[in-house]
């Protein structure tokens, strides 16, 4: 039998504020353990919450970001449970009402289609401790530095149909949220995890399959083996007469599977209702349209504006704007290389994403700056070096040893374009290989790039290539 | 005079036991255990008939509400329906542990010491 | 020196003729001679409270006093106090030294108000004769077989008994007022978001509200002067400035407009109650009030609706006791789950548990709708009907509570007959008025209170009414026999 995968991904993104959602304790990360839990996230008897007014306008921004609605008014309601890292025993969190809803994304599949995958909705809670299972003497150790920490909780429909899909979607939510500001979306720290939930159907079968929900992956290449052997485990059980259990599964890379969780075995009733500390979120157009001016140009905007501006591939657009930061980084190249769209798409995705990459870099902590990097492009396209030697002149910008023209200047780099000076060689080469000449006089015609490489080699290769081309042919020929 | 309110006395207007209202409404031993057991409060298996009794007749009791039609009307969470009143994203809190943790029953390192969690 | 009233001991204090380290040590004196016997406090602070009260005494002579400066009160112990015991009457929090302070504690404290204790209560609020404390019963000082009401009953009973002149309570569904009723003395619930609620350990959080009570409505205005205002720290505190409450005490009540709703005195109340309450509405008609008969159609659904609300809430707010961070933890649990249902299990009382129990369930799948949102719509009814009510009267009014006070261990195996004890008091909660009960006589020897209800943020109309009668009668000034 054919089988269709169903997948719909829950993605958790901690927003970007200072302090906590309800609280006014700091959430920067690494802190000691329970350093940054305050009355308030430690549920102290008596304490009361406070919305952070940021998260607010962080997720109304995500929401207009989307094509969603911003509800005007929202409630947060108590999700009731036991759990050592949920001090109150109960979350704060979105049900009925969420901040956002009804949206869309269109994410961009390898074979060049586009495809929209709606945005269910998405809703503002809190984060939960953490525990930390090394051995105290047996116990568990619990840290509530994280309880608190606001997070979007991005729930799409159940329109992913693969795993690549579900990771092309998520890698598109992921440059959204960092393009918009409200998230760092670093996932070695938890700030952006996912649940995925995957069921299968025979093809052209029209109701959906159960699903498991697989919790808390951490990273893109996860998601696609988690749901891949999800999947895989699925088929097989159908087909060897079994069926599948709607359940909560936990990924393990190790092993390679995913398994049971245990903790969450029992069907939970979570006792949902309104948070009586809190009362309804209300906001007006007149907030909606002060978020919407702070709203960047959004990836897809960006990405269509590269093509008509900077005439650059629709590929390469969307390279760079895979990122705010990479985007921000071309764009600045541009300026700084008096327009050269083209060549500086070359080069960001070229020698420098290769130099990021070697050194395991962020684009934000390049070593060369957007401008440095324009300035050496205005040197290839002003004729001082060629693209050869503007390789050399990186490699040295990318050690600090200087400006682009400094480095020149230092190491002769200069190219030489003076014709007499050039002929001047290549008359040399010539009177050194008389037998090469008589070669491809004879017809041997690819031996001109062995004379390129002769003056190359004579000047260092600071020859002006086109020149050289030039000079030696008509030497050659005549 | 006696003081004491038998609240058999305050029928018809104010209906009270599920006799009184003929409603029969009983959480038998497993439902009792199966809500003890939601929020993790142990009780005694010699109080479960007492609770049993206790639970069914206040559910009976509060069984009246049904007698009112409340088709259309909007549930009132707070008395004021006021809105949430929106914090600056500031940090105002500083590490207060130590104080915090005179008052934990087992910590270590910092952390609250819990019986194993497997997940 | 103990039958003076707050205002009377302000103005002592404030002339030099009391030091607030004698009053405060004469106060002190009389809870070790008397409260073996009451049980009104869990906790009596000496030393601090010396300390406090010479620090209040330093502080009048430096002419920096405030009309509650160096003078007594007992906090009940529901209020978070730093460095000490705030137990909530629960075994779950006996051990619980209290790491800060309430928005309430910290304004009384601020006003120079001296903290001499904190006060027995039920078991986190829940109950109406102070017997599910686990400090054991509270004694009412008009007689010692009978209860002092609750759940702020030590608060009420240590105030009767003339230990102090003022004390902190909190009313979820009539757990100021009905004490105040039936020990004889004056209690205030200003309306829902009046006082922060931060720092007042949580039963239901959309009913519970601090107050005060006194020997008279005078000192109530004193006393829930300092205690009101807004708190960024509760989201659900109003945002509006403090009327001036001693301003307006002496307005006269001519013209006022008292509403009576007849399903008030229906059966169930006791007659003695009931004549009482009618010879209080005869001196308001005298003081040139008017009463205007009006109706409450939706009366006998308030205590079923409080009913699920109040434990909905609870089931949750109590969720955080799982003896992880604070408070009561079984010994050796086995594992984790041991550890919650155990350490619950151990650390909350019966009518505590009957009320998760209850909330639980109302909450639980398959059962939301037909509980808890019926009973929120139910509410808003409820509401209504006061609205109405309002457009017509100024205050309404009538019986506290339906009887006088009950015996110890009458009722404590009832629970639905100890919830309808509340049933003129827990509507006013569902709404978010504020109301107070006033002593208006006695019946079979023991204290009558008189209920009024004001429109919201009608605290001050409150205080007047209560102050105007309180000139013309003497009720408020009766002691109990021997204090």
């Amino acid at each position: 039998m054919e089988w269709e995968t169903v997948i719909g991904l829950e993605i958790h993104t901690q927003l970007a504020t200072t302090s906590k959602i309800f609280s006014g304790a700091s959430t920067t990360y690494g802190a000691e353990p329970n350093t940054q839990a305050c009355a308030v996230d430690l549920g102290l008897p008596g304490v009361l919450p406070v919305l952070n007014a940021e998260v607010v306008r962080m997720a109304a921004k995500f929401g207009l970001a989307t094509h969603s609605t911003v509800a005007k008014r929202s409630v947060f309601d108590r999700k009731n449970y036991f759990y050592p890292d949920l001090p109150k025993g109960y979350q704060i969190s979105q049900l009925a009402l969420p901040i956002v809803h009804d949206g869309y994304l269109d994410i961009d599949l390898e074979d060049g289609v586009t495809k929209r995958i709606g945005i269910t909705r998405a809703h503002l809670e809190e984060d939960a401790g953490k525990s930390l299972h090394e051995s105290f003497q047996g116990m568990t150790g619990i840290d509530l530095n994280r309880a608190g920490t606001p997070l979007l909780e991005i729930v799409s429909e159940p329109e992913l149909r693969s795993a690549r899909e579900a990771v092309a979607y998520m890698r598109k939510i992921h440059s959204l949220v960092r393009y918009l500001d409200i998230s760092d979306g670093n996932m070695q720290e938890g700030s952006f995890r996912c649940d995925a939930n995957v069921s299968v159907r025979p093809i052209g079968q029209e109701e959906f399959g159960t699903r498991a929900e697989i919790k808390n992956i951490s990273c893109f290449s996860f998601v696609e083996q988690a749901i891949n052997l999800e999947v895989e485990r699925q088929i097989m059980l159908i087909e060897s007469g079994g069926t599948v259990v709607q359940e909560t599964r936990l990924f393990d890379p190790d092993k390679h599977e995913t398994r049971p969780m245990r903790s969450k075995e029992e069907a939970n009733d979570y006792r949902y209702f309104p948070d009586p500390d809190l009362l309804p979120v209300e906001i007006d157009d007149d907030f909606i349209e002060a978020v919407r001016n702070t709203l960047p140009e959004l990836p897809d905007t960006r990405k269509a504006r590269f093509v008509s501006e900077h005439g650059l591939s629709d590929y390469d657009a969307g390279v760079l704007t895979a990122s705010r930061e990479l985007a921000d980084y071309f764009e600045a190249v541009v300026e700084a290389s008096g327009g050269q769209g083209k060549l500086s798409a070359n080069w960001v995705m070229g020698e420098l994403s290769g130099a990021l990459n070697k050194s395991d870099c962020e684009v934000k902590d390049s070593p060369v700056t957007a401008a440095a990097l324009g300035a050496m492009l205005q040197r290839i396209e002003d004729g001082t070096i060629s693209g050869k030697i503007a390789k050399q002149v990186f490699e040295a910008m990318w050690n600090g040893e200087g400006s682009a023209d400094e480095i020149i200047e230092q190491q002769g780099l200069k190219q030489i374009s003076d014709s007499s000076a050039i002929e001047g060689i290549i008359r040399e080469v010539l009177d050194n290989n008389p037998k090469q000449i008589e070669q491809y006089r004879g017809g041997q015609e690819k031996l001109f790039g062995f004379f390129v490489g002769q003056v190359m080699k004579a000047t260092q290769g600071k020859a002006n290539p086109k020149q050289v081309n030039e000079l030696l042919r008509k030497l050659l020929d005549s | 005079m006696s003081f004491i309110i038998d609240c058999a006395t305050f029928a018809p207007l104010f209906l009270t036991r599920s006799t009184d209202y003929g409603v029969t409404m009983a959480l038998d031993a497993s439902e009792i255990k199966k809500i003890a057991h939601l929020a993790r409060l142990g009780i005694n298996a010699d109080d479960i008939p007492e609770y049993s009794r206790n639970l069914s007749d206040i559910l009976a009791f509060v069984e009246q509400l049904n007698v009112v039609d409340t088709t259309g009307v909007e549930p009132l969470a707070h008395p004021l329906e006021a809105t949430q009143r929106l914090r600056v994203d500031a940090v105002t809190e500083t590490n207060n542990r130590d104080n915090f943790q005179q008052v934990a029953p087992e910590i270590e390192s910092g952390l609250y010491l819990v019986p194993q969690v497997i997940e | 020196m103990h039958q003076k009233t707050l205002v009377e001991l302000s103005a002592d204090l404030q002339k030099g003729s009391l030091s607030s380290e004698e009053l405060t040590r004469a106060c002190l004196e009389r809870i070790s001679k008397y409260d073996a016997e009451l049980n009104s406090f869990v906790t009596v602070v000496d030393q601090q409270a010396l300390a406090a009260a010479q620090a209040a005494d330093a502080r009048i002579k430096a002419g920096k006093a405030g009309p509650l400066t160096g003078i007594p009160f007992a906090h009940k112990d529901i209020f978070c106090t730093r460095g000490v015991k705030t137990s909530c009457g629960s075994r779950m929090l006996d051990n619980f030294i209290a790491p800060y302070d309430a928005t309430v504690t910290q304004k009384l404290l601020e006003a120079g108000a001296v903290m001499v204790g904190k006060t027995n209560m039920d078991e986190f609020a829940m109950g109406s004769s102070n017997e599910t404390s686990f400090y054991g019963p509270v004694k009412n000082p008009w007689d010692a077989t009978t209860v002092p009401g609750g759940s702020s009953g030590g608060s009420a009973a240590a105030v009767a008994a003339r230990l102090v002149p003022a004390s902190t309570g909190t009313d979820t569904g009539g757990s100021i007022r009905q004490p105040a009723a039936l020990c004889g003395i004056t209690g205030i619930k200003p309306t829902y978001g009046r006082v922060s609620r931060y720092g007042m350990i949580a039963f239901a959080s959309s009913l519970d509200q601090g107050g005060a009570f006194t020997r008279s409505a005078e000192d109530a205005a004193v006393m829930l002067g300092a205690m009101a205002g807004f708190d960024e720290r509760d989201s659900t505190s109003v945002d509006r400035p403090v009327d001036d409450y001693m301003a307006g005490l002496n307005a006269p009540l001519q013209g006022l407009k008292i509403g009576l709703p007849k399903e008030y005195f229906g059966e169930g109340l006791d007659a003695g109650v009931a004549a009482a309450i009618e010879a209080a509405l005869d001196e308001y008609r005298k003081l040139g009030a008017t009463i205007v008969d009006i109706t409450l159609p939706n009366t006998h659904l308030s205590v079923p609706a409080y009913y699920v609300v109040a434990p909905a809430e609870c089931s949750s707010n109590l969720s955080r006791f799982d003896g992880v961070r604070f408070g009561y933890r079984a010994s050796e649990p086995k594992d984790l789950e041991d550890l919650y249902t155990r350490s619950r299990g151990e650390g909350f009382g019966d009518e505590v548990k009957r009320r998760i129990l209850v909330g639980a369930y109302a909450l639980s799948a398959g059962y939301y709708d037909a509980y808890y949102l019926k009973a929120q719509k139910v509410r808003r009814l409820i509401r209504d009907d006061f609205l109405r009510a309002f457009e017509q009267v100024d205050v309404i009014m009538g019986p506290t509570a339906p009887s006088v006070a009950f015996k110890l261990g009458e009722k404590a195996d009832d629970p639905v007959s100890m919830y309808l004890s509340d049933i003129y008091t827990i509507a006013v909660n569902l709404a978010g008025l504020p109301a107070m009960s006033i002593p208006a006589g006695f019946s079979d020897g023991l204290p009558v209170g008189l209920h009024v209800v004001g429109n919201y943020f009608e605290e001050g109309r409150l205080l007047n009414v209560g102050h105007q009668y309180q000139q013309a009668t003497d009720w408020h000034t009766h002691a109990p026999q021997g204090f």
